[in-house]
């Protein structure tokens, strides 16, 4: 069993569930093409990023406004919620209770919330050091990247929040189960886009 | 190697440090707080992680699924919009439930491994930038290896892409890998070259 063929990317829910696991698998690779469209997107903006990284035009550059430690304290974060959805999603696919679903995904929000604070700490550490988005070619850079990043991750947390709400109206019916297993996917990709973040922006600004 | 150091090798663009002595002292140590707490949250998610891995072992002589709760589904629910095959229940639930118990460990472990890959090639090149004086390029090599490794331990053990996909989903993603590639490195090549001859500040190779 532990050798099965994946009838979809990601985690598939199984026989066990019967037909919506038939259900699942058109919605799944349509938000996959979604997923590799964004993908293209942020692809293009770290491009242009990585192009105008000098472009400082006498303002503060990279040594300058990135915090380390704020840095590494998000990625620890994004990393622990992409986890905690992933046992959220072996809870929805073995049908434990619908409370320990629920609270994996509430811990995974409240990460992604804490995600959140954390990098509008920096941002705004980063305006009070003189690094706003009108400043420099670089800065423009940034604020185009990092932020549209976090939008995603706002909107992540938004349709969790509606998830929730579906849950409790509607209980775990096929539509809910495909929402979980969408935002799970988007989740960790969300995580995916953030390690090249992390990696090219701040680590490599610093470096 | 300070970052003094490192400023006066790598070209001359202006003074990097941060305000003054007693400023970037204060920050030192903030920064080191915060260094603490962060290698605390690693080490007990590590921790935790094992003990949950540990708990999951299938022990012998208890029922498979014994702790579990199924919550009621009745099966039917607002329709199923999407078509698919119309089957019964009944026709899935041939599968023993010390098969579906050896499945989710096996899952488990790949979440498992997933976090603990992640960590470590995260830890690494934070350290690396944090801590070791090693030169910029041998760095940026280090840690962009750090990242490549990092993004397939997420395709594999987060999202369960692998080989024995159905073959249209890895092609989607393989494709668009490459035209990501294509984009991505074109822009960067033709933009880099352009500023080099142009003279523009941006005085680097390629990436980065």
């Amino acid at each position: 069993m532990s050798q099965q063929i994946y009838n979809y990317p990601g985690l598939n829910l199984g026989p066990s569930h019967g037909k919506e696991d038939d259900a699942v698998q058109t919605a799944m690779f349509g938000f996959w093409v979604f997923m590799m469209s964004d993908a293209i997107l942020f692809g293009m903006v770290f491009a242009s990023y990585v192009t105008s990284v000098h472009a400082t035009a006498g303002g503060p550059g990279p040594k300058d406004l990135y915090d380390i430690s704020s840095a590494f304290i998000e990625t620890l974060l994004l990393l622990a919620s992409s986890f905690t959805f992933g046992m959220a999603s072996l809870a929805l696919k073995y049908k434990h209770s619908t409370p320990r679903l629920v609270g994996w995904l509430v811990v995974t929000l409240l990460l992604g919330a804490a995600f959140l604070g954390f990098e509008v700490h920096d941002f705004v550490a980063m305006a009070s050091k003189g690094g706003v988005p009108q400043r420099s070619g670089y800065l423009s850079a940034f604020f185009g990247l990092v932020p549209l990043h976090g939008l995603h991750v706002i909107g992540a947390c938004m349709w969790l929040l509606a998830l929730f709400g579906q849950i409790a109206r509607y209980g775990l019916d096929t539509r809910t189960k495909l929402g979980i297993m969408r935002l799970a996917l988007f989740w960790h990709f969300l995580d995916i886009v953030w390690v090249a973040i992390f990696t090219v922006v701040y680590l490599g600004g610093l470096a | 190697m300070s970052r003094r150091a490192r400023s006066h090798r790598y070209g001359n663009r202006g003074d990097a440090g941060g305000g003054a002595p007693h400023q970037q002292e204060q920050r030192q140590q903030r920064g080191a707080y915060i260094w603490e707490i962060g290698l605390t949250v690693a080490v007990a998610t590590v921790l935790a992680t094992w003990q949950r891995y540990r708990r999951h072992q299938p022990r012998a002589g208890v029922p498979a699924g014994a702790d579990k709760t199924n919550y009621p589904h009745s099966g039917v629910s607002r329709g199923n919009p999407h078509g698919g095959i119309d089957m019964h229940e009944s026709d899935y639930n041939s599968i023993l439930p010390a098969e579906l118990q050896q499945q989710e460990t096996h899952e488990f472990h790949s979440y498992v491994w997933g976090i603990s890959l992640a960590l470590v090639l995260t830890l690494i090149p934070f350290g690396l930038v944090k801590w070791a004086g090693i030169p910029r390029f041998s760095l940026l090599i280090v840690i962009g290896a750090c990242a490549l490794l990092q993004l397939v331990a997420h395709f594999r053990f987060f999202l369960h892409i692998g080989f024995k996909q159905k073959r249209e989903d890895l092609l989607l993603i393989l494709f668009s890998a490459l035209l990501l590639f294509l984009m991505v490195a074109g822009t960067i090549w033709i933009m880099g070259n352009l500023a080099q001859r142009m003279a523009m500040p941006m005085s680097m190779p390629a990436g980065f």
